[in-house]
C-alpha cells in the first residue's frame, strides 16, 4: 500500500505511528500511548524512517489556523493587486498565482450587504448587486478571451474580485457620511484607484490595438458599482 | 532432347504432375522484372517434352538469346531519397508547395509499386504534420482557424470578435453619421463583430438607468426644495416626506421591472428583430450571415446613447427634436445598408420589407420616448 514506508506491509496491522512523526512539531502531545490510532497517510519525501509532517497534512491543525492562514492569503494577494508596487514579483501576471475566491467573495457579500442594508427594497439592491458583480466578472473574463487574450480563467475572476476592494470603502464611506461633495471626492478616487489596479492586467492579457475594447466593460461595472454607492442614501 | 529447358531452369523434382500442388517458384533468373511476374501468374510448366514450337507460349525470348541464370537487380523504390525521410519536414514543405495542396492526394495515388514483391505495393508515407486548414499553402496570414475548437470552448466564437479598436470605433461613428455614404455592409461584409451589439445594449441598458434615476434626483431636489440630507435626525415629517422622495428616488434604479423591461427592448430589439429579417432573407435565398445582421442592428443603436444623456435637458419638445432625428438618422443607416442585400434577395417585395424596417425602428423610437426618456 505504501510502498516507501519503512516496515514491512503487516506492520501497517498495528496501531503504531511511524517513529519521529510528531517529534518536529512541539507541543503535540504523543498520542501513541495514550490510543490506538492508525498511522496517518504521509506523503513520504523519503525512504528514511524518520519525516517530516509535509505541507498538505492540515486536517488536525485548529480551526484558528485555518482561517488565518486564508486571512493572510487574503491579505497578501490585496496588497499585491492594489497597492502598484513591484512587491516581489516581475510582473502583474506573477501576483496572482496564488489565486483564490476567498478575497473576491467577502468583498461582494461585504458590498451587497453595504449597498443594501437600510434600504427598503433591501433584497432586490442585494441581489442586483450580487447578480451584477458574478455575472460580471464572468462576462468579462469571457470577452477577454473572445478578444483574443489569453489569461487563466479563475484568476482573472480573482484579479476583478479584489479589485472590488477600493468600492467597498467607498460604499462604507459613502454610507456612513452624507455629504454630497465628500461622497463624490471619495467615490471618485476609489474608481481611479480600482481603475489603476485593473486596467494594466486587463490591458496586458489581450493583443495590442484591442486595449480599450478589453477596458471598456470593467469601466462600465465599476462605474455602475461606484453610482450604486454615490446614490445610496 | 531438353536443351533449351523451360525458363525457370530445370524442376530438380522431376515433372510435374498435373494437379499436384505447385511450389511457389519465383523466378530469380530472370532477366526482366516482367518475367517474374509472369512466372507467378503462369501455370506450372508443362511436363513434356519441351519443343521449339511451344517456345512462344513462354512468352518472348530474351533477345540476347542468354538463358541461365542471370544476376538481374530488383526494382525497389530507394526510400532513403530525402522526400520519404518523414523526419525531413523542410524537404516536404518544399514538395508541398511545389505540388500544392491538391496535388498531395495525387501523389499518394502515383506511388510505383515494387514490381517482384507480391503483395506489397509500396506507398509514400503520409506527411507529417497536417497543416491546418485555415493555413492553406502555409500561408503566414493571421486568421487562426477558430473551428479546432469544440463548441463549448470560448475561443471557437472568436472570430465574431475580431476588430480592434480603431474598426470599432469607425463602425460607431459611421453609424451616426453614416447615411450619406452608406459603407457599412460592404466593409463589415467579411468581419462581422458581435463586441459592438452586445455592449452597445449594455451599455445603453446601464445609461438609461443612470440617467433616468439622476433626473428623478434632480427633480426632487427642485420639487421639494429642500436641502440634500443632513446628517441630523430630521422631524418626523421631513423625515416622512424625505423618505418617500428617496424612496421614489432609489425605486426606480433598483426598479427590477423597468431594468428588465430595458434589457428585453434592447437585446430583444437586436436580436429578436435581426433573427426575422435574417429568416426573411435567408427564404429568399439571398446572402447575409446572422452575424452581419446582429452587427448592423447593433451598431445602429449606438446613436441613443448620447441622445438619453441629452435628453436630460427639462424641455420636452427639445427632448422630442431629439428622439426623432436619432431614430431617423438610425433608420435611415438600416434602409441605405440593407437596401442592396434585400434588392438582391427578393426585389419584388424590397420596398416592403424596408418599409417594414423602417417602421420597426420607428416604433423603438416612440417607445424609447414614451418609457424612457420621459423621465
Amino acid at each position: 500500500m505504501w510502498p516507501l514506508r519503512s516496515g514491512p506491509p503487516n506492520a501497517n496491522v498495528q496501531p503504531t505511528p511511524p517513529p519521529g512523526l510528531f517529534q518536529d512539531v512541539p507541543g503535540i502531545p504523543s498520542t501513541s500511548t495514550t490510543m490506538p490510532q492508525s498511522p496517518p497517510p504521509t506523503i513520504p519525501t523519503s525512504t528514511q524512517a524518520q519525516s517530516t509532517i509535509p505541507e498538505e497534512y492540515t486536517l488536525d491543525e485548529p480551526i484558528w489556523k485555518t482561517i488565518w492562514r486564508d486571512i493572510v492569503t487574503i491579505a497578501r494577494n490585496l496588497r499585491s493587486v492594489l497597492i502598484p508596487v513591484n512587491w516581489k514579483f516581475h510582473g502583474q501576471a506573477q501576483a496572482l498565482r496564488n489565486w483564490d475566491l476567498w478575497g473576491p467573495l467577502v468583498f461582494m457579500l461585504v458590498l451587497a450587504i453595504v449597498l443594501s442594508v437600510h434600504e427598503t427594497n433591501a433584497s432586490q439592491v442585494f441581489a442586483m448587486v450580487f447578480a451584477e458583480v458574478a455575472l460580471g466578472a464572468i462576462i468579462l473574463t469571457v470577452n477577454v478571451i473572445l478578444l483574443g487574450g489569453e489569461l487563466v480563467f479563475f484568476q482573472a475572476i480573482c484579479l476583478l474580485g479584489y479589485c472590488l476592494f477600493p468600492l467597498v470603502v467607498a460604499a462604507i464611506i459613502c454610507a456612513s457620511v452624507k455629504t454630497k461633495w465628500i461622497r463624490s471626492l471619495v467615490t471618485l478616487g476609489c474608481l481611479a484607484w480600482a481603475s489603476v489596479a485593473t486596467i494594466p492586467f486587463i490591458g496586458n492579457a489581450v493583443p495590442r490595438g484591442r486595449k480599450a475594447l478589453a477596458v471598456y466593460p470593467v469601466m462600465l461595472m465599476y462605474v455602475s458599482l461606484a453610482w450604486l454607492a454615490l446614490v445610496k442614501s | 532432347m531438353q536443351g533449351a529447358g523451360p525458363q525457370g531452369g530445370h524442376n530438380p523434382f522431376g515433372p510435374v504432375v498435373q494437379g499436384a500442388y505447385v511450389p511457389y517458384n519465383v523466378n530469380t533468373t530472370a532477366q526482366f522484372a516482367d518475367e517474374v511476374v509472369s512466372a507467378i501468374s503462369q501455370g506450372p510448366p508443362p511436363s513434356t517434352s519441351f519443343s521449339a514450337n511451344h517456345q512462344g507460349a513462354w512468352g518472348a525470348l530474351p533477345p540476347h538469346g542468354a538463358y541461365g541464370p542471370q544476376h538481374v537487380a530488383l526494382q525497389f523504390t530507394d526510400t532513403t531519397a530525402p522526400q520519404y525521410v518523414i523526419g525531413n519536414i523542410q524537404q516536404q514543405e518544399e514538395r508541398q508547395n511545389l505540388v500544392g495542396l491538391q496535388g498531395r492526394s495525387d501523389d499518394h495515388a502515383a506511388a510505383p509499386s515494387i514490381p517482384g514483391v507480391p503483395g506489397v505495393p509500396f506507398s509514400q508515407p503520409p506527411p507529417q504534420v497536417p497543416t491546418s486548414g485555415g493555413d492553406a499553402g502555409g500561408n503566414a496570414g493571421s486568421k487562426e482557424d477558430y473551428a479546432k475548437y469544440p463548441f463549448y470552448n470560448v475561443r471557437r466564437y472568436r472570430e465574431y470578435f475580431d476588430v480592434d479598436t480603431k474598426d470599432v470605433l469607425w463602425r460607431v461613428g459611421n453609424s451616426l453619421i453614416g447615411v450619406f455614404r452608406p459603407n457599412f455592409m460592404e466593409v463589415t461584409m467579411k468581419n462581422p463583430d458581435l463586441y459592438g451589439p452586445f455592449w452597445t445594449a449594455t451599455t445603453l441598458i446601464f445609461v438609461t438607468a443612470v440617467v433616468g434615476n439622476f433626473v428623478d434626483y434632480i427633480q426632487w431636489r427642485k420639487d421639494s426644495r429642500v436641502p440634500p440630507p443632513s446628517p441630523t435626525p430630521p422631524v418626523v415629517g421631513r423625515l416622512l416626506l424625505s423618505s418617500a422622495s428617496e424612496l421614489a428616488n432609489k425605486q426606480w434604479f433598483t426598479d427590477y421591472t423597468k431594468l428588465a423591461t430595458s434589457a428585453a427592448i434592447f437585446y430583444g430589439y437586436i436580436f429578436v428583430v435581426g433573427l426575422i429579417l435574417f429568416f426573411f432573407v435567408k427564404w429568399f435565398k439571398g446572402e447575409l450571415r446572422l452575424a452581419n445582421v446582429f452587427c448592423i442592428y447593433g451598431y445602429c443603436l449606438t446613436i441613443y446613447v448620447p441622445v438619453s444623456i441629452a435628453c436630460m435637458v427639462p424641455i420636452d419638445w427639445v427632448r422630442w427634436v431629439l428622439v426623432m432625428s436619432a431614430t431617423a438618422l438610425s433608420a435611415g443607416f438600416l434602409f441605405m445598408n440593407f437596401r442592396a442585400t434585400i434588392y438582391s434577395a427578393a426585389p419584388a417585395r424590397a420596398v416592403l420589407v424596408l418599409v417594414l424596417i423602417v417602421l420597426a425602428h420607428i416604433g423603438l423610437g416612440l417607445g424609447l420616448k414614451l418609457y424612457f426618456f420621459q423621465y
